[in-house]
């Protein structure tokens, strides 16, 4: 029976090839526009570690000063620490993996050969980073412990550098020289393009372009550096002219992410306590003026938190979903006129013996397979049309510096996920479109037709 | 001629045809004014000039590796010197920020106008600059004098007692028409005395808040690894032979380890285009108008199309064919105005949500009536064609098959 009904449908649509093709041409514009217009809010929104929201987590202190609480962000918390909180609370041997995040940038070349140098910027992290944030090893691995300790002169780099500097060779054992320093490379990582800021959610709303080298954290008390993040400082202490380094090793202003993995919860509530007894310990010093508050939260957590910032790119999906209206509506109202038309055909079935429920599934049926091809022809005009803004997005030139800049053609890139909203919202219109007209069509008085026939 | 009611009547039989209609050209007129708008206004804010002379322009940063000394003024200014003796080059200042570059160096501060500072700061960004950075940028001094290297202080030795601000900066600290000039400013436990106003440009950043306000310090970093000069050229098409012969310059100057990049003003400004953006809200804008054509008119022609044979019943009667036309065409132009009346207050309703909601103007009445006209116009048209092809046909046709 259903077979049949099929049949039926493709029949109606080969009889009035215009105004089919119309229909289907209205319904997969509007659900393309629609596809095209979530992709970009999809990727924003998209946690590439969601498997890991049981076990990694953020963590903030309220570190900030008595009369002022912070403002940046939406619960109150400094996202970063000063390096001296991060020294005592990175010390807790509880977590099953710990790391602190900072960045920097500088110059950077093979020594071996004469070359310009080139501009970098990267993470200081401790060894820790790099299973914690799922960074892959193209060739050796991350430091030894000590490194994180003591500082040695190690360095990762990553796939880019290593093409720059050593040609995309093994470059295991090899010597760079950032920033007047010696550094030996003991691991490369493969390049990641993720359309989301995972470890830099702390201190971006936006994707960052991946690290191009890791340094230990260790580096900190041995090499001045200028920090590339953002520095606060509570009771205004903030003077952005200066770059003292030394005052930033004992002082409260923040600078430093912090991240913790654990095993079990058992273990995060040993560690809730540890951090507990850290800030009333630091409450007999002077430090922590405020009550007591701190936040362990999942990349996901965290991302819905700081949510005010991607939703001011929801007018876009807006306008989506106002095309896919006046499409939808376009559509119902030419299915109307094509059922009304086919009247008489519906009065003759009606009269063979066709009860009112097999016409009206008839039409939803027809109504269905015109959404269906629609939804095949909106998927190839969503690719075509993110393929357009991929092209569009990549003609933007390049900084001068040669630093990285973020690849935002990942955040206009269609995968199966948005290829499956692209179907199901084509036939969820085209269902709902069909609704009505199937209905007004199987209320049709059978005797009626049956005269001027 | 034409009473209203033969045509008003059997719209009120269709109801739920008319209501479609009326409802998807509301919607239309809402979408496409609203896009158009704001693709208009990205176009102006891109396509406005910047205020500088960024067509002879270039910027270029020097950056010494950490833990050498930096530049000192002495050596900067040899360089300098240097660089302006190189063919084509009419005038080199230092400053501390890219021009129009988003990116980097972004720093603010706030001013206040009195010294007890209890009333609300304003916002600025700035810049330390070399004494003749106005004339390389191009901007005019509209009051007040130009920095004199008397004025140049040095960072952690000397503070800077004067500022030059733009325009935009003096109008929010002093109101419309009170001179700046002379004036003192302050902020936090500094003050310094305005000595000129300049013309408004662009800024440091121009995609941020109040980015216009400026203020230009007379002072220089010799311990900073990072310096920033700007070169002013003769002409756009020399600036890639200076930016090869500076580069040679400072190869020779300086070791290895050290960083030399160099930007030609006018392509910053093209790197601040949004281009994801446009790019989006035009494709959205061409699709969306090219499918509400084919929708409307679509629906228009069949629905004229589906009403042949009535038509020509009425021919029968001794309709002429302009009367049937005519009376189609009032027949649509009636359901068309509706939808275009409650489109154009959807339109200004939807321009007010992005007016509080983003930086958005509202929504010009031109656009608006603009993309009215056109819809009117493509819905007359396509039931014009299917009204046409009706009044073709012969009456004794028309009336054979019923």
């Amino acid at each position: 029976m259903f077979w049949y009904q099929c049949q039926l449908a493709l029949r109606a649509i080969r009889k009035t090839p215009i105004l089919s093709s119309v229909m289907i041409f209205i319904l997969a514009t509007g659900v393309a526009v629609t596809t095209i217009c979530y992709t970009h809010y999809y990727h924003l929104k998209k946690n590439p570690l969601a498997h890991k929201d049981n076990s990694l987590f953020l963590l903030q202190t309220d570190s900030w000063d008595e009369k002022n609480q912070y403002e940046g962000t939406p619960n109150h918390l400094p996202p970063l620490h000063s390096y001296r909180d991060s020294i005592a609370l990175l010390a807790s041997d509880i977590p099953l993996r710990k790391t602190a995040i900072t960045k920097w940038g500088g110059s950077m070349h093979n020594p071996e050969i004469q070359q310009k140098a080139i501009f970098v910027r990267g993470n200081i992290v401790t060894r820790d980073f790099f299973s914690m944030f799922e960074r892959e090893f193209i060739y050796g691995a991350t430091w030894n412990a000590t490194a994180d300790q003591q500082f040695q002169n190690v360095i990762v780099i990553n796939e880019d550098v290593n093409q720059k500097l050593f040609n995309g060779e093994n470059s295991l054992g090899k010597s760079v020289i950032y920033e007047n320093i010696q550094y030996q490379v003991v691991g490369v990582t493969k390049k990641v393009t993720h359309s989301n800021p995972t470890y830099d959610i702390a201190q971006f709303r936006w994707p960052q372009p991946d690290a191009q080298f890791y340094i230990p954290f260790s580096v900190i008390k041995a090499a001045e550096f200028g920090a590339w993040v953002r520095y606060e400082c509570p009771q205004d202490l903030r003077d952005y002219g200066s770059h003292w380094y030394q005052p930033r090793l004992i002082n409260s202003c923040i600078w430093i992410s912090l991240w913790y993995e654990f095993a079990s919860t058992a273990q995060k509530n040993q560690f809730e306590d540890f951090v507990r007894n850290y800030i009333q310990d630091q409450k007999q010093v002077g430090n922590y003026p405020r009550p007591t508050r701190f936040a362990l939260s999942s990349i996901g957590d965290y991302m819905q938190l700081n949510q005010q910032g991607y939703d001011q790119d929801k007018t876009t999906i807006y306008i989506g979903f106002f095309t896919l209206l006046v499409c939808t509506l376009n559509f119902v109202a030419l299915l109307l006129a094509k059922f009304m038309r086919a009247l008489p055909e519906s009065g003759v079935r009606r009269a063979l013996g066709a009860n009112r429920r097999v016409i009206f599934a008839q039409h939803l049926i027809e109504s269905t397979a015109l959404g269906s091809i629609a939804a095949v022809l909106g998927m190839v005009m969503t690719f075509a049309g993110l393929l357009y803004l991929q092209l569009v997005w990549k003609s933007a030139p390049a900084p001068a510096n040669g630093l990285p800049v973020q690849d935002n053609t990942v955040l206009m890139t269609p995968d199966f996920y948005l290829m499956a909203i692209c179907v199901l919202t084509a036939i969820t219109a085209s269902i709902c479109a069909g609704l009505y007209p199937a209905w007004r069509a199987c209320k049709v008085p059978a005797a009626n037709y049956l005269k001027i026939q | 001629m034409f009473s209203l009611p033969p045509i008003l009547k059997p719209l009120l039989r269709k109801k739920l045809t008319v209501a479609l209609l009326g409802l998807q050209i509301a919607l239309i007129t809402m979408l496409i004014s609203n896009l158009a708008h704001i693709l208009n206004e990205l176009d102006n804010y891109y396509k406005s000039p910047t205020g500088i002379d960024d067509t002879h322009l270039i910027c270029f940063t020097l950056r010494n590796p950490a833990g050498t000394k930096g530049i000192a003024l002495a050596d900067g200014l040899r360089d300098l010197e240097k660089i302006k003796a190189i063919p084509g080059v009419i005038d080199v200042a230092s400053i501390d920020a890219t021009p129009l570059d988003h990116e980097y160096n972004l720093r603010t501060g706030g001013f206040n106008t009195t010294q007890e500072q209890n009333n609300e700061r304003i916002a600025f960004v700035r810049s330390n600059v070399s004494p003749n950075a106005l004339d390389t940028l191009g901007l005019r001094l509209l009051a007040g004098r130009q920095f004199e290297n008397s004025d140049m202080t040095f960072t952690y030795r000397s503070h800077p007692q004067v500022t030059i601000i733009t325009q935009a900066l003096a109008k929010a600290l002093f109101g419309e028409n009170n001179n700046a000039v002379g004036k003192v400013v302050y902020e936090k436990d500094k003050q310094y005395e305005i000595i000129g106003v300049m013309s408004d440009w662009m800024g440091f950043s121009p995609q941020i808040y109040r980015s216009e306000s400026t203020a230009f310090f007379p002072e220089y970093n010799e311990t900073n690894n990072e310096f920033r000069y700007l070169i002013r050229t003769q002409s756009p098409e020399i600036r890639t032979a200076v930016i090869q012969a500076v580069e040679q310059y400072l190869m020779q100057q300086y070791p290895q380890g050290l960083i030399f990049y160099a930007d030609k003003l006018d392509t910053i400004v093209s790197k601040y285009m949004n281009r994801g953006t446009v790019a989006l809200v035009n494709l959205i804008t061409v699709i969306l108008a090219i499918a509400s054509i084919i929708a409307i008119a679509g629906q228009a022609y069949f629905s004229v199309h589906q009403r042949r044979k009535q038509l020509g019943v009425l021919r029968a009667l001794g309709a002429t064919r302009a009367k049937l036309i005519a009376q189609i065409l009032l027949e649509n132009a009636a359901i068309v105005s509706i939808g275009l009346v409650s489109g154009a207050a959807l339109a200004m309703l939807l321009s007010h949500f992005f007016y509080t909601t983003t930086e958005i103007i509202a929504l010009s009445p031109w656009f608006l009536l603009g993309t009215v006209a056109g819809i009117f116009a493509v819905c007359l048209l396509s039931a014009a064609i299917p009204a046409l092809q009706a009044g073709k046909i012969s009456p004794s046709l028309a009336t054979r098959t019923l």
